[in-house]
């Protein structure tokens, strides 16, 4: 039978991934060329993003940029407006963990932890927020954490989280007039290189902290890349059109 | 697209609105759909229209207050295959406050919002744990978050309620590979709402609220549905999804 039109597609749209070089922004550029959409690819790591790039194919484009330097993050998103015409979709992946006790944390290491997560979604939002409003229309997906409500020996990085969920509402409210909605993902123990770095630093191995960590969720299982993926899927399209200001948990557990 | 040719899909207050919609659209996705109403009459519209575009539905007239009734639903879904997904969308109002409500009128929106949703609930998770997977979407609200200017006070309870019993049941449901997630809309288009958003003063004051500038469609509510019936939403479990166009931000 003939379906309405398919409100999960994104053919013919535009949607750049900060932190697309690998884990859960690497699995969201996948899932955005799966959904039809064209991807731009942004990673400190120029050699990331064209790798990644080079798995999505012809539609795809890579730019390498640090999400903390403003003006570098303008320049990557002219080139991307060079290169696709417009922008429907942001995706702001990019940002880094430290861990340490409060006591034993850096100033350095606290400064870069927040500059990562929310200078460079802030950075981010600027740089793609006129041209959204410009065609009354836009798709902007932060990624918080479950670490946002509070994580032993990260206090830089849930404060980082809590922050972009501040940044969301924020922003919904703001940015709502002109047809822009911002939602966030609010992840739980995924299977990433950050993940993987924490069992590496403890000595642990792999599979003993992927079990230990699932068994702790109500699905019996820690996540996949994708399971955040398929969440930033409906946020950046016409399903979601009158969701804004929300944070999403996709962590296996109510 | 979500794909859900083969699948059964058991449908609450499929007679009309956001529930006659969900039900449309996952009939269009291949899905055999149990449509259950109390009014026959809408139920037999819904399902012609259903048929017309030649998909596959059971009629199925029930008032999801009482459990034989409920019982008798899931029977009919058991032949028609099993149940794999349920949307709890049936609901009713009774525009009134806390000093004017009746008793009677708290009882009625109760044991249709709440208990109607806990009966079915129960019906389709007996079943479903037992093949260990299953989707089910509740239909919480707005107005089972925030005070509403205009409150209606069983059905602010009542949606309250729906709320928690969704996380409830999505940590008990959750090792059998079941999830139970709600969606929470604001002021949607439907015949709940009379017509009242017919009056512009009205409508205004409502939309002056949401920062996306309108009052939502009942299509507006139907894609979060399907997403929470989808694969993408395989890591989500007692979430309450709100569809407001960011009302709740005010």
């Amino acid at each position: 039978m003939s379906a309405a039109p398919d409100r999960s597609r994104l053919d013919g749209r535009v949607a750049v991934v900060t932190g697309g070089g690998r884990g859960i922004g690497r699995a969201a550029c996948h899932e955005l060329v799966a959904l039809g959409a064209s991807v731009a690819v942004v990673d400190v790591d120029a050699a990331e993003a064209e790798r990644v790039t080079a798995e999505l194919g012809p539609g795809a484009s890579a730019h390498a940029a640090d999400v903390t330097d403003v003006k570098a993050v303008a320049r990557a998103v002219e080139a991307v407006l060079e290169r696709h015409g417009r922008i429907d979709a942001l995706v702001a992946c990019a940002g880094i963990m430290r861990r340490g006790r409060v006591t034993e944390l850096s100033a350095e290491d606290w400064d870069a932890v927040i500059a990562s997560h929310l200078r460079g979604a802030f950075a981010c939002v600027r740089a793609v927020a006129p041209g959204m409003a410009a065609q009354g229309r836009g798709r902007i997906v932060l990624v918080s954490s479950v670490a946002a409500r509070g994580l032993v020996d990260h206090v830089a990085y849930a404060a980082a989280k809590a922050g972009i969920e501040g940044m969301t509402r924020s922003l919904a409210l703001e940015l709502g007039p002109q047809g822009i909605t911002v939602n966030a993902v609010a992840p739980g123990f995924i299977d990433t290189r950050l993940t993987r770095g924490i069992a590496q630093r403890t000595g642990q191995a792999w599979e003993e902290v992927a079990a230990a960590a699932g068994a702790e969720t109500a699905l019996g299982r820690i996540g996949a890349p994708g399971d955040v993926a398929g969440v930033i899927g409906f946020f950046c399209s016409d399903a979601a059109a009158f969701v804004t200001g929300q944070v999403l948990v996709v962590s296996g557990s109510p | 697209m979500v794909e859900l040719a083969g699948q059964v899909a058991v449908v609450t207050g499929a007679g009309r609105g956001m529930g006659g919609a969900v039900a449309a659209a996952l009939a269009a996705r291949g899905a055999t759909v149990v449509l259950v109403d109390v009014d026959e009459q809408a139920l037999a519209g819904a399902a012609s229209a259903i048929r017309a575009a030649g998909g596959a539905c059971v009629v199925a007239p029930a008032d999801v207050s009482r459990r034989d009734e409920v019982e008798r639903v899931f029977a009919r879904a058991d032949e028609a295959g099993g149940v794999d997904v349920l949307v709890n969308a049936a609901g009713i109002a009774v525009s009134k406050s806390l000093l004017e409500q009746e008793e009677s009128d708290w009882d009625r929106v109760l044991d249709v919002n709440l208990k109607g949703s806990f009966l079915c609930l129960q019906a389709a998770a007996r079943r479903m744990t037992g093949k260990r997977a299953g989707k089910i979407v509740n239909f919480a609200s707005l107005a089972g978050l925030i005070a509403s200017p205009s409150p209606e006070i069983g059905y602010d309870a009542s949606k309250g309620g729906v709320i928690q019993l969704t996380r409830a049941a999505a940590a008990e449901l959750a090792p059998f590979g079941v999830n139970v997630n709600a969606v929470a809309p604001g002021v949607v288009h439907t015949s709940l709402y009379g017509d009242s958003l017919d009056d512009p003063d009205t409508a205004r004051e409502i939309t002056s609220r949401i920062p996306l500038g309108r009052i939502a469609s009942v299509e507006d509510i139907v894609g979060p549905v399907l997403f929470l019936l989808s694969p993408a939403s395989d890591y989500v479990t007692g979430h309450i999804l709100v569809v407001d166009g960011g009302r709740l931000l005010h």
